[in-house]
């Protein structure tokens, strides 16, 4: 299955998938999950079901409004901002 | 979301009633979940490893309940074993949010994957999408 990459706003959006699809698949990624894409829609593809898939770009999630407005008290977010940016504290 | 979804059903010529599914690993997780409390426009959520230690989610979706009806979970069986105390939280708050989901009627499911959080993700990812896709009894 091949990429297209269509703009849309100021997101460069990666498609992979068909027209007049059953299902619309969106998935929010960063840059280094744009390396294993290609894995990831193989394996989708292996289900009988005609798909379209989205990948769109984020630049930060420490910038994710929801992290900040829904889920944090304005001052919380430092810290955690610095936790998300620490690999192994997994 | 609002300016994505129009436009790819335009561009692509999708059914008006296309099965819309967000997902996501990780933090993308998180958000496919928090989404979905915000908007009954999503068919299924898929979130592989979803970041929900964060502080303030469990109660977050206990005040704003997921609305899609098919949601899956799931976390790699190594995740929880952390040090970090914030994050050691993820298992059972997963637990938890899959307990809830079942007695709300949803159409839900929590995988146990092998493995650390930073272990194939795109595999699990995809497990998730195509969970999601299918048609359970």
């Amino acid at each position: 299955m091949t990429a297209q990459t269509m703009q849309i706003g100021n997101r460069p959006c990666r498609i992979y998938g068909e027209a007049h699809a059953e299902y619309l698949l969106l998935q929010m990624t960063g840059e280094h999950e744009l390396q294993s894409m290609e894995s990831e829609i193989a394996a989708i593809a292996q289900s009988a079901h005609h798909f379209l898939f989205a990948a769109v770009p984020v630049e930060s999630w420490n910038a994710m409004h929801f992290l900040r407005g829904s889920l944090l008290p304005c001052g919380e977010s430092k810290g955690l901002a610095a936790m998300l940016r620490t690999p192994c504290a997994f | 979301m609002e300016q994505v979804i129009p436009t790819l059903e335009q561009q692509f010529d999708l059914p008006e009633n296309v099965k819309i599914i967000l997902g996501g690993y990780s933090l993308a997780g998180l958000f496919a979940l928090w989404a979905s409390t915000q908007t009954d426009l999503f068919y299924g959520i898929a979130a592989a490893s979803p970041s929900i230690w964060f502080p303030g989610w469990m109660e977050f979706e206990q005040q704003h309940p997921i609305q899609a009806q098919r949601v899956y979970l799931s976390l790699g069986n190594k995740e929880e074993r952390t040090k970090n105390t914030v994050m050691a939280a993820v298992g059972d708050n997963i637990r938890t949010l899959h307990s809830r989901l079942a007695e709300r009627g949803a159409d839900c499911t929590l995988e146990w994957n092998s493995g650390g959080h930073f272990k194939d993700a795109d595999l699990r990812t995809a497990k998730a999408f195509q969970w999601a896709m299918e048609e359970h009894t």
